[in-house]
């Protein structure tokens, strides 16, 4: 199990992670999401002993990261923009891979990467972006860590590579229980493969829960109510925000869905029927009720 | 996870990843060694294949001994320190594998790569570090071994190429080392490439331009430095940055061999061990975060802007107040200097122009720092100027006074190790600092503290940007002064010598320097003739006029003559020298000497059956011979020698006498037109006034703007009679200069060209012995001839007589 507690981070008078404490637990995946500069990356390096953290500490199986050889051979990172050797063919990264990480599979490297159409003796300098993600993976998983930390893996792949590569964590996590920790602010991209996720704001974690949980928790309504209610008359209702169109009420609550709904028929509305919230929904209300205010990003 | 198989296969892996850098390594090794060698050696071949079709015949040397020589002067060029491409590739290779070995420190996508993998960062730095050692010594041995080869496949074996190979190969290393380290230090210091470069442009000049500030500081507002007695200035110039250190060590180790520079080696690879340290450490604190930004730890940008600040800004206000000695302008180059230098390191600290005036209480700082280090050479505070030993710690002391020893230079010959000699001269001034030990206290502080007062007028003058004089000028001699320098060498108890020169009026301290004058301790630390023995003199040549002569080899003489000479000359008193001119210059002959001159002579003359040729002794070791040697000269009278001897019009071919002044009437004289912008206009009063007598009298101007009148000995009894007259009138020049305190007519030089030097040269080859006239009144011919009119004249040894007050 991978914790933070208190960890923190400044860049000079930045503070880029902000006594973040989070539990991550081994077997599921865990999605790191957040709006830009929430501080994901950086919690990432630090996490994969890159940073060493100003306050408080992350651990794996209660040993501290940084600069612990024995922790650190226990995963693999892929940054947002990996680094391979100046004119190394993919054959190279494995033969370098291999020294380092012992129980790096070479079989199943090949394999893979007949299986994604990659040449093993191309020049990975002339790959696409989307190719060199899909190597970075591969490297990764045939690393044979238990765990993966993916930074934006995930940006750049095609859809179809996209579900691929969820279908590698998918079977890894199957066989071997391979923790994948993926940060990314595409939330379409987490939703349907993070078991948990991490929802973090300028520095700081707002939440951290199971998606399932955090999906029951929180519900859209829409409803049209008689010719004299209000919204703000909904007073049983946990609001987390209303959209108002015509006389069509559009809200985000949180709660038990059976809750939501036996509250919602004591107001005896016109009109009403629940919605799923998506991740992207479910992210945007929460950094929102954090004051972060989408809107004036977007207009 | 870091194990010893690991750390070579991660060698490996990064070897691949710098094949670039092994294979332009083995390019330069390649090209500087064997085929250097391989090309010298078929230059050599062709060139012995000439020798023996043109049946080539050296003296005392087979055909086969020249092309071993050859070989051997090779092997040095090659694989010895001679050769000077190896030191470029040992530098250039250096800095480039210092700069590129750890530059994936500056790029964060490098930095997450290296950082996220489960090897220890120390471990990382080393086997980059080795590496970049690696490609440099292994690309060096197997280029070296094959330079080898190529010798040996010549004839010349390894007893004679290893030695100076393995020599060359740990100097080379040593220095690649050193630099290598300090610019690796460079980079761990920085986070960006350019910065890097900066960074190791610092490094390596810092110190050797700081020094370079600091001794101009010093000849500036410290009146008494001697700078070239300052060893800590010539140490830090020479080891105060790598690259120098390892030209030092390579040059020591060329002048005294491989053994003479083991200690710098050792010292290079100390220094090296401490910069790796330094550097592993630096690897360890260094955080991921620091790829791209300009300085890698936050802690080094104020020191590091301090040390580069101060300098400049001084530099700059001290330059500025130099061209005019305006506090103004002082102010200005003051300012721009700490303005300029602090907002381009600011730019480059932010990489952001608009931060040029960031951290302006910093700047202030450095302003605070450059004004005290101007005040403390300013206002002297460290008390450099005025130090003069405590008795309790005063040991001994070197006393030079320039006017009374500036006379002759001296030497002794080296023999070099393969057997040749050279010679190493010695002025007055080194030998009387690394032989006199004058012990009266009381005697050198007299001296000192005159010239202490005198630096302090001399330094208040030279801050309002005057001119300050410290020799003999007309003006001072009619104020009855005569400025002399004195370089004093303190030595002191604990062992250490403390150097300072002073400028004293030898008038004023008349007293003092003849009672210095009069003793044995001045005598044998100023005339190593002094501490000359009968049993190392070997025998006795003469000078007058430029003409050596052999007086006598005859041991039991030359003993008596020794002995005579040291006895008159540790009578000598300053009175007697400033009254007497010398009459004769002897030169006793140790036996170092004598093998020397005999292998210079044999070297040119190797079928000389002589001991040497005459032609061969320069003119030094000569000892001045004054007219109250009674019986110095009364046994050289009995060798046949008579000192006093003029020369004869009959001997004489011609004269040509030359004015080496202008003169102008009114007692104002000039030496140099471009010292004198006024010279054209005296020329002109000169010529005119002159030009009357050029018609008969045989005067010419020559291509020097000099005036000759030439007399002709061409059998005209008018001519022989103003020879003649000529000749009872001068002394030679040579035998003037050995003594200051008694001058002669400098202002006309007179060329005796006799017969029996110049017989069968043409007119142009001909060769001449330099007079001058002994006093100022010169016969009157000759001064109607060129214009010459007295000039108002004091002679210094009036003064010292106690006649210039």
């Amino acid at each position: 199990m991978i914790e933070a507690r208190n960890l923190t981070k400044r860049f000079d008078n930045i503070m880029a992670v902000d006594h973040i404490n989070a539990k991550i637990k081994d077997g599921y995946v865990f999605g790191l999401i957040g709006t830009n500069g929430a501080g994901k990356s950086t919690f990432l390096r630090m996490v994969s002993g890159i940073l060493r953290p100003d306050e408080g500490i992350v651990q794996i199986d209660g040993e501290d990261v940084f600069e612990n050889t024995r922790v650190k051979a226990r995963f693999f990172y892929i940054s947002d923009d990996q680094f391979f050797f100046g004119n190394a063919s993919a054959n190279d990264m494995m033969i370098y891979y291999r020294t380092i990480y012992p129980l790096f599979n070479v079989p199943r490297f090949y394999h893979l990467l007949e299986s994604f159409g990659l040449d093993k003796r191309r020049k990975i300098s002339t790959f696409s972006k989307g190719m060199k993600k899909q190597l970075s993976v591969i490297l990764g998983i045939c690393a044979n860590t238990d765990y993966i930390f993916c930074d934006e893996t995930f940006d750049g792949l095609d859809p179809v590579m996209r579900q691929a590569v969820k279908s590698l964590f998918a079977s890894d996590m199957a066989e071997r229980k391979l923790t994948p920790i993926i940060a990314s602010h595409n939330l379409r991209e987490l939703e349907d493969i993070c078991d948990h996720v991490g929802l973090l704001h300028k520095g700081g974690i707002l939440l951290s829960r199971d998606l399932d949980e955090m999906k029951l928790n929180i519900h859209k309504i829409q409803c049209v109510l008689k010719p004299e209610g209000k919204a703000e008359d909904l007073t049983a209702l946990d609001i987390v925000k209303t959209e108002t169109r015509g006389s069509l009420l559009t809200l985000t609550v949180r709660g038990v869905k059976e809750e939501i709904e036996a509250a919602m028929q004591s107001y005896e509305p016109l009109f009403f029927e629940t919605i799923p919230l998506s991740l992207e929904e479910i992210f945007i209300s929460e950094t929102e009720v954090a004051g972060y205010d989408i809107k004036k990003l977007i207009f | 996870m870091t194990s010893k198989s690991l750390f070579f296969k991660l060698m490996r892996e990064d070897l691949k990843q710098r094949i670039w850098a092994v294979g332009l390594a083995f390019l330069m090794f390649f090209f500087w060694l064997p085929v250097m060698a391989a090309m010298g050696a078929s230059n050599i071949e062709r060139e012995y294949a000439r020798w023996i079709a043109n049946g080539a015949v050296f003296e005392n040397k087979t055909l086969e001994m020249m092309r071993f020589e050859r070989f051997a002067e090779l092997v040095e060029n090659v694989v010895g320190l001679d050769n000077v491409m190896l030191i470029f590739t040992i530098v250039c290779a250096a800095f480039i594998l210092g700069l590129t070995g750890f530059t994936y420190l500056h790029s964060k996508k490098q930095v997450d790569f290296y950082h996220s993998i489960p090897v220890r960062r120390e471990f990382i730095f080393l086997l980059r570090y080795v590496n970049g050692v690696l490609i440099i010594l292994v690309m060096y041995a197997l280029n070296l071994v094959f330079a080898l080869g190529v010798f040996a496949v010549n004839g010349i074996g390894l007893s004679q190429t290893f030695g100076p190979a393995i020599a060359s190969l740990v100097i080379h290393m040593a220095g690649f080392l050193l630099i290598y380290g300090l610019m690796v230090l460079a980079v761990l210091l920085t986070g960006n490439f350019f910065v890097s470069i900066l960074g190791g442009i610092v490094l390596f000049s810092w110190v050797p331009l700081v020094v370079l500030l600091i001794m101009g500081l010093s000849e500036l507002f410290f009146q008494t430095i001697r700078i070239d007695k300052q060893p800590v200035f010539e140490m830090l110039m020479l080891h105060g940055s790598p690259v120098s250190h390892y030209m030092a060590m390579i040059e020591e180790s060329s002048n005294l061999g491989f053994s003479g520079s083991i200690g710098h080696c050792v010292k290079s690879f100390v220094g090296a061990a401490v910069f790796f340290i330094a550097g592993v450490i630096l690897h360890r604190l260094r955080s991921s975060e620091a790829a791209g930004k300009a300085m890698a730890f936050k802690w080094s940008k104020a020191p590091i802007k301090f040390l580069l600040v101060v300098p400049c800004t001084i530099a700059m206000g001290i330059l500025f107040w130099t061209v005019y000695y305006s506090i103004t302008w002082a102010a200005f180059g003051f300012l721009m200097g700490l303005f300029i230098s602090h907002a381009i390191i600011e730019i480059i600290y932010h990489f952001d122009f608009r931060k040029l005036f960031a951290n302006l209480l910093q700047m202030g700082v450095c302003a605070a720092l450059s004004l005290a280090a101007i005040g403390i050479f300013r206002f002297d505070l460290v008390g450099f100027d005025r130090y003069v030993p405590k008795e309790s710690d005063f040991s001994s002391a070197s006393v030079c006074i320039g006017q009374l020893s500036n006379w002759n230079d001296y030497g002794l010959p080296v023999l070099r190790k393969d057997g040749s000699y050279s010679w190493n001269y010695l002025n007055e001034s080194d030998y009387v600092e690394g032989n006199m030990q004058f012990t009266d206290y009381a005697l050198v502080r007299a001296v000192a503290e005159a010239g202490i007062a005198r630096a302090a007028e001399n330094k208040e003058k030279r801050m309002q940007g005057g001119d300050i004089f410290y020799g003999y000028y007309m003006d001072d001699a009619k104020s009855g002064t005569y400025w002399s320098y004195v370089d004093i060498g303190y030595r002191l108890k604990n062992g250490k010598t403390v150097y300072r020169g002073y400028s004293v009026d030898i008038y004023a301290l008349r007293d003092e320097i003849e009672k210095i004058y009069s003793t044995t301790e001045y005598k044998k630390g100023l005339y190593p003739v002094m501490n000359f023995t009968a049993d190392s003199t070997m025998g006795v040549y003469s000078l007058k006029a430029g003409q050596i002569a052999e007086v006598s080899t005859d041991q039991t003489f030359c003993a008596e003559l020794l002995s005579a000479y040291q006895e008159e000359l540790s009578r000598l008193t300053l009175s007697e020298r400033a009254e007497e001119k010398p009459v004769f210059a002897l030169r006793f002959l140790s036996k170092a000497e004598l093998d020397y001159l005999h292998a210079i002579t044999k070297g040119r003359h190797p079928n000389y059956t002589g001991d040497f040729m005459l032609d061969d002794m320069s003119t030094v070791n000569f000892f001045a011979v004054y007219p109250s040697f009674t019986r110095t000269i009364e046994l050289l009278g009995q060798a046949g020698i008579d000192v006093h001897e003029k020369l004869s019009a009959e001997d004489v071919e011609r004269i040509e006498i030359c004015s080496r002044y202008t003169y102008k009437i009114g007692s104002k004289w000039n030496r140099d037109k471009e010292d004198y912008p006024e010279y054209d206009e005296y020329t002109a009063e000169y010529t005119t006034e002159a030009e009357a007598n050029m018609v008969s009298q045989s005067v010419y101007r020559s291509k020097e703007d000099r005036w000759i009148t030439i007399l002709e000995n061409n059998g005209s009894a008018e001519n022989r009679q103003k020879i003649q007259e000529v000749l009872e009138n001068v002394v030679p020049g040579d035998l003037m200069r050995m003594n200051d305190l008694c001058t002669c007519n400098y202002g006309l030089e007179v060329r005796i060209f006799l017969k029996s030097m110049n017989e069968g040269r043409s007119r142009s080859e001909q060769e001449y012995l330099e007079y001058y006239f002994e006093d100022i009144e010169i016969p009157e011919f000759l001064k109607a001839a060129v214009g010459y009119e007295e000039v108002e004249h004091y002679n210094i040894s009036y003064g010292l007589n106690g006649e210039g007050d």
